[in-house]
């Protein structure tokens, strides 16, 4: 072994034997079961330096705690050795070894004698165990009437007193509210400055990232990468990412950027066969669910296809993608209805956006209205903006208000009316809309089509 | 420390030294881990009951409301009254309910644990010594009680005969971390063995010479108490205690045989048998 080795792992492999049913009936009435086997490690290597603080990464299943278990001698291997220099302990859940109706204070005696303490060191330490966990007056109640989080810190409190060269940790750090994360961090941190020997096992590649300066990727039992944390801890995502079992695995749960993801996969053909099918199947389920850029993408998708139902509903997913902010969607929705205004048959926008509008949301009204307005061919169509624009004032639109202030003034669709446009005009001013305050300041001011009234101009501007 | 050097029985096993160095090597394991050993045992002792009233007195009082029945019973209806019937249920009560327990309860002690043995490491033998030595001090107190009372109510006691209790005690100590060793092991892989103990236990008693003489009995009957091993031991204790004599040879010697066949089957079968402890509990 060499000697500034803490661990040496060689060839290490484990397998379990599963029971599975076979769906027989065996004597006694019970269904027969067929062994298994499956292999949680398979040919590890590993050398740990000693003062090597290793966070070893990957999924559930993944054989990492199995690895744990084999270093601290707690399983055997089926092949392969470990050797170990220095006196290891590891912690592998952190309310072990707790009687939930003993006090707090015979619980430290417990576990620290579980972990090997003399009922001397643990007399000597007592009081700086009970201080540390801030468990106070509760000490000498039942340790089941405490909280999850008080639990955590006494056993924790236990723990940052064993004495030992290297500590295997398996997901403990995750326990416990923010104080508690920070004190083991700090913990495990002047531990592993004063040279002992650290692995970790954690899902939470922040904390691992935080105090390990190694990593290792296990996936099904084989080690896929070790080296620098922050290469590994990337890589593993990158791997998580790319993975189409776990991809598809989170789409079928409806995960909706998954199902982006899976998508995309199927698109390019990564990991899994290209498949159009497939991917418009997820990506549809994606942009239904909300996802942004599956909804604009899907939109893309849905507008190629060039029939009407496809492209309205098309125009529905970019809009949607737009009001949440996505620039793309916004581009190309503006790019469309520009082309749809001057295309002859804009019809099929104009029934859309009736469509919409006929939903009641003022706000659709006045785009309908708008749109009608913009793309009128004639007194008609000027008409209906109106009609559109007066819904949706009556609803409380103030941009709609203006508009019908504006048309009835201009004796757009309406024969002029000046007195009912200045009325729309103060409504929508006095709910705060600027233009129409600014526009009545003026009417007001310069006596257009009402009588000059400065009082009332200058409140107005 | 708990976790103990690991260069201490994994590189005893690769070497597969002589058995000396090889018990020599268990022995030292377990000293090392000895906090651990106090820990189990107080937790089996003061942590089963923590939550009851009469708390650590219920180890007593099933052995006592059992000797006081058949007192009751068996005085009552028995031809020719023996004389201290009482002390004599008692001589045989404790050792043998001190062995049911290890035999019962020993039997499931490693699946019991199994969060122990799952989350870390020390030597696995300690929870068959911390079962064994749990029963042995609730055993103490108890048969100590009696012999107590015995001695005030008036029985004669054999001074002799009583300090020859302490290496049968032992005796019986060893025997029963042999039948600890061999059916916890098993139960890890047959679960079944926990309950057939239970049966078994309970059929054994009405064949242990507990509540009548063995020397009462005759032909098949007779043949079938002394197949029974735990009939020996019992009959030693009946001789110290009831009949302040020492027990036959033939008695000793098979209490011996037998001790040292169940500890080497048990021993054998735990070796053999731990390695898959952790996967299974």
């Amino acid at each position: 072994m060499d000697p500034g080795n803490a661990i040496e792992v060689r060839g290490l492999s484990k397998s379990f034997v599963l029971e599975r049913k076979t769906g027989e009936k065996g004597a006694f009435g019970k269904e027969k079961t067929e062994k298994v086997r499956r292999t949680a490690l398979e040919g590890i290597d590993l050398d740990i330096r000693k003062g090597d603080v290793v966070g070893i990464v990957g999924r559930n299943g993944s054989g990492k705690s199995t690895l744990l278990k084999i270093i601290s001698h707690i399983m055997e291997p089926d092949e392969g050795t470990v050797s170990i220099d220095g006196k290891i302990a590891s912690i592998l859940e952190l309310g072990m070894g707790f009687h939930p109706d003993m006090t707090g204070r015979e619980n430290i005696y417990l576990k620290g004698e579980l972990y090997g303490f003399s009922r001397g060191a643990l007399d000597e330490r007592i009081d700086s165990i009970i201080a540390y966990s801030g468990v106070g007056e509760y000490i000498d109640s039942p340790v089941r009437t405490y909280s999850t989080g008080m639990t955590g810190r006494l056993a924790f409190a236990v723990m940052v007193n064993i004495d030992a060269d290297i500590l295997l940790v398996d997901e403990v750090l995750s326990t416990g509210d923010v104080v508690f994360a920070a004190k083991a961090r700090e913990h495990f941190r002047k531990l592993s400055k004063s040279g002992k020997t650290v692995i970790f096992v954690s899902h939470s590649l922040g904390t691992i990232e935080d105090m390990c300066t190694r990593g290792v990727w296990i996936d099904s039992g084989r080690i896929m990468k070790d080296g620098r944390i922050k290469d590994i801890t990337s890589a593993y995502m990158r791997g998580v990412e790319d993975s189409p079992e776990i991809v598809s695995d989170l789409a079928e749960y409806e995960v909706p950027d998954a199902q982006h993801r899976l998508s995309l996969m199927y698109r390019d053909g990564r990991g899994v066969e290209k498949d159009e099918a497939k991917r418009e199947e997820w990506l549809k389920k994606s942009a239904e669910q909300g996802y942004v850029p599956a909804q604009a993408e899907y939109a893309e998708l849905l507008y190629a296809r060039g029939d009407e139902a496809s492209k309205a509903d098309a125009l529905e997913f970019y809009r949607s993608a737009a009001l949440s902010g996505n620039e793309e969607a916004k581009a190309r929705l503006s790019a469309i209805l520009g082309g749809y205004r001057a295309d002859r048959d804009a019809d099929a926008l104009r029934a859309f956006y009736r469509r919409l509008a006929d939903r009641g949301n003022p706000l659709d009204e006045f785009r309908c209205g708008d749109l009608m307005l913009t793309s009128a061919r004639g007194e008609d169509d000027r008409r209906e903006a109106l009609v559109w624009f007066t819904k949706a004032a009556e609803r409380g639109n103030c941009d709609a208000m203006f508009k019908v202030g504006e048309m009835l003034r201009d004796g757009k669709g309406e024969k002029k009316d000046p007195k009912k446009a200045v009325e729309w005009f103060e409504r929508a001013a006095a709910k705060g809309h600027v233009r129409s305050q600014f526009y009545l300041g003026e009417v007001y001011y310069h006596g257009r089509t009402v009588p000059r009234d400065e009082a009332k101009a200058l409140k107005w501007y | 420390m708990a976790e103990t050097t690991e260069d201490g029985s994994r590189g005893r096993k690769a070497l597969s030294s002589p058995t000396f160095d090889y018990v020599d090597g268990i022995l030292l394991g377990l000293y090392d881990s000895r906090s651990v050993l106090f820990a189990l045992v107080r937790r089996n002792l003061a942590g089963r009951y923590r939550n009851s009233y009469l708390g650590f007195a219920w180890q007593f009082i099933f052995p006592a409301v059992t000797v006081l029945i058949f007192y009751v019973v068996f005085t009552g209806i028995r031809q020719n009254p023996m004389e201290d019937f009482a002390v004599y249920l008692c001589a045989g009560m404790f050792p043998f309910f001190f062995m049911k327990t290890n035999i019962t309860q020993g039997a499931g002690c490693i699946v019991a644990n199994g969060a122990y043995i799952n989350k870390m490491y020390f030597p696995r033998s300690l929870i068959v010594l911390a079962q064994v030595i749990s029963s042995m001090v609730v055993f103490l107190i108890s048969y100590e009680t009696a012999i107590l009372l015995a001695a005030l109510s008036g029985h004669h006691l054999d001074p002799l005969a009583l300090l020859c209790l302490v290496p049968m005690i032992l005796l019986m100590a060893l025997f029963s971390v042999g039948c600890v060793l061999l059916l916890s092991s098993i139960t890890v892989y047959v679960r079944d063995v926990q309950h057939l103990m239970d049966l078994g236990s309970w059929l054994l008693f009405w064949i242990t010479p507990i509540f009548y003489v063995s020397d009462e009995t005759s032909g098949i009957l007779n043949a079938i108490i002394w197949s029974n091993p735990l009939t020996y031991f019992v009959d030693c204790f009946q001789s110290l205690v009831y009949w302040g004599e020492m027990p036959g040879f033939t008695q000793i010697a098979a209490c011996i045989f037998m001790t040292l066949v169940v500890l080497t089957a048990g021993f054998y079968a735990f070796q053999r048998l731990k390695g898959g402890f952790a996967e299974r509990v």
